[in-house]
């Protein structure tokens, strides 16, 4: 006798393909969306910002002094770790970094506080076509509270380009008005937005843990192999709150990936001297500059096979604040669920995002 | 950052939505891959006509939503149908009326108009009578063939709780089915 989830599961088996008119027009709505978000995706960051670029202001004064003593801890970072112990060089350089990500302060903020992270980036915007590249830097201001809401301000600078042919070219195709300066005035209701690309309270500060998580792809998903493992350590650094063992952890992870290569002292846009990691693979190169002295991410870069430049940003100030620095121009609820929301244009110009 | 435009292969889903990040076009082969799957779903749920516009924001808000993908398997079908069903509780008042005339009139509405067989309708009506949530979780199981973990993680509730749904609904299927005449008619007929 057929028993009743049989029954079930025959019932309505028979419905019919959707029409293709029906199929054409969803593709199109989802297009439609796509090419939305392709134009703001490089503003609207929710959770993790994948940004990189450019100095400006900040650090110039200290420039002179702090350089001197970083060459000096880079120095010693380095040089041990290329000492021809059992360790590769990147990984004596990542286990120095747990070290001292171990012994820094917690960064996360309390209930009404704010992590306030402060960054430039640019990535390149091409339209081969033409012939045309151009990189327009943004000034990237985020505040997350410990509830997961807060507020991301960005403003955009003035275009660059790689040479006077793309420039003439991106300006030829009318792509220069796509440059202008813009601001983008964000504000989230509780759980819009996130501390670092997942739940970090959700990923455990010991390494053969994180590293297992990792490898299984439980913390981003994305494909296998060192390429993704190094791009995914980049991502659990920026805009966190991990607290100082997580981040130990993150880097003592980071030293079990092979490949990776040590540059030594290096820059980042805003000229700040770090030690620079970076891994090379068939499709471009990805580096990282990360401060010896308190392992904070500098800034990071990435280039294509061709070694032109992909991207890159700059993390100028991270710290822990007390308030936004002003009232938000509507309401922040309902909280979003699963991170997900909806945005809504307020008459100011800023964007509310709640669930 | 742009890291993600140069890493891998799209092989899998997991891996066309994360490279969809920082590559929105990538979602598209979600969309190819998934597309009728979950309109097959929604329509024998609702009927076609609804599940075309219900499918069709399936996909924009998953779109919209990609950077919460989070899976254990590679196939964001189970993901999908967890949005399609949230879609679905603004319109069970359309299901519980479809399925309430089949169950009267034995004509589903997805498929003719001729008299359905007595089994359907005296499916169509004990699906009527269940709770929503109950028949969330069970079609789910029986249509989509989700594991009781799927459909924990796509509904967001305790695995416990897909398990007690899905015997609470069978409880009531096989109470309503074991009635000697068209259970759904007979209601109707009163």
């Amino acid at each position: 006798m057929i028993d009743e989830l049989e029954r079930v599961r025959t019932f309505g088996a028979d419905v019919p393909a959707p029409h293709d008119e029906a199929e054409q027009a969803a593709r199109a709505a989802l297009a439609r969306a796509i090419r939305r978000d392709e134009r703001v995706t490089a503003r609207e960051g929710i959770a993790a910002s994948r940004r990189p670029r450019r100095r400006v202001w900040l650090v110039w004064v200290t420039a002179a002094a702090a350089t001197a003593i970083v060459v000096v801890i880079v120095s010693g970072v380095v040089g041990s770790g290329s000492a021809g112990g059992p360790q590769t060089a990147s990984a004596a350089v990542f286990t120095k970094l747990a070290a001292v990500a171990k012994a820094q302060p917690s960064f996360a903020p309390g209930p009404g506080q704010y992590l306030y992270v402060d960054s430039v980036q640019s990535n390149a915007s091409d339209a081969p076509e033409v012939g045309c590249t151009m990189y327009v830097p943004e000034h990237r201001q985020i505040w997350i509270g410990a509830d997961g809401s807060g507020r991301l301000l960005e403003n955009d600078g003035q275009a660059t380009f790689p040479s006077a042919r793309d420039r003439a070219a991106c300006a030829r195709a009318g792509l220069l008005g796509s440059a202008a300066p813009n601001t983008y005035d964000n504000w989230f209701a509780a759980r819009c937005l996130s501390l670092g690309p997942v739940n970090l309270e959700d990923l455990p500060p010991d390494p053969v843990a994180l590293r297992a998580m990792l490898d299984a792809r439980h913390i981003e998903g994305g494909p296998h192999g060192p390429a993704e493992d190094f791009v995914q350590i980049g991502d659990l650094l920026r805009e966190t709150d991990a607290s100082p063992a997580l981040r130990a952890a993150i880097y003592k992870v980071a030293a079990t990936i092979p490949g990776v290569e040590v540059l030594g002292p290096a820059r980042d846009h805003s000229g700040r001297l770090g030690i620079g990691l970076a891994y090379g693979h068939s499709g471009g190169r990805s580096e990282l500059i990360l401060d010896p002295r308190t392992s904070a991410l500098l800034g990071e870069l990435t280039t294509d096979s061709a070694g032109k430049l992909v991207g890159w940003a700059v993390y100028l100030r991270s710290r822990i604040v007390n308030g936004l620095p002003r009232r938000p121009p509507a309401p922040l609820r309902p909280a979003c669920v699963n991170g997900g929301g909806r945005t809504v244009q307020e008459p100011d110009g800023s964007g509310v995002t709640t669930g | 950052m742009g890291a993600r435009l140069l890493t891998g292969g799209a092989s899998t889903d997991t891996t066309a939505i994360a490279r969809s990040i920082t590559r929105p076009d990538a979602f598209s082969v979600i969309f190819d891959r998934h597309f009728r799957g979950v309109h097959r779903y929604l329509s024998r749920r609702v009927g076609s006509g609804l599940a075309d516009d219900l499918a069709s924001a399936t996909f924009t808000v998953a779109f919209e939503r990609r950077h919460s993908f989070r899976t254990d398997s590679n196939s964001a079908l189970p993901w999908l149908l967890g949005i399609a069903t949230n879609l679905l509780r603004n319109h069970r008042r359309s299901e519980q009326r479809a399925l309430e005339t089949v169950a009267r009139l034995g004509a589903t509405g997805a498929a003719s108009a001729g008299v359905a067989p007595t089994d359907d309708r005296d499916v169509a009506g004990a699906l009527a009578s269940l709770d929503p949530d109950q028949r969330d979780v069970l079609l789910l199981y029986a249509w989509a063939d989700l594991s009781y973990e799927e459909i924990a993680a796509t509904l967001g509730v305790p695995i416990g709780t897909v398990r007690s749904r899905i015997s609470r609904a069978r409880a009531h299927l096989r109470s309503e089915l074991s009635a000697p005449a068209t259970a759904g008619a007979r209601k109707e007929d009163r």
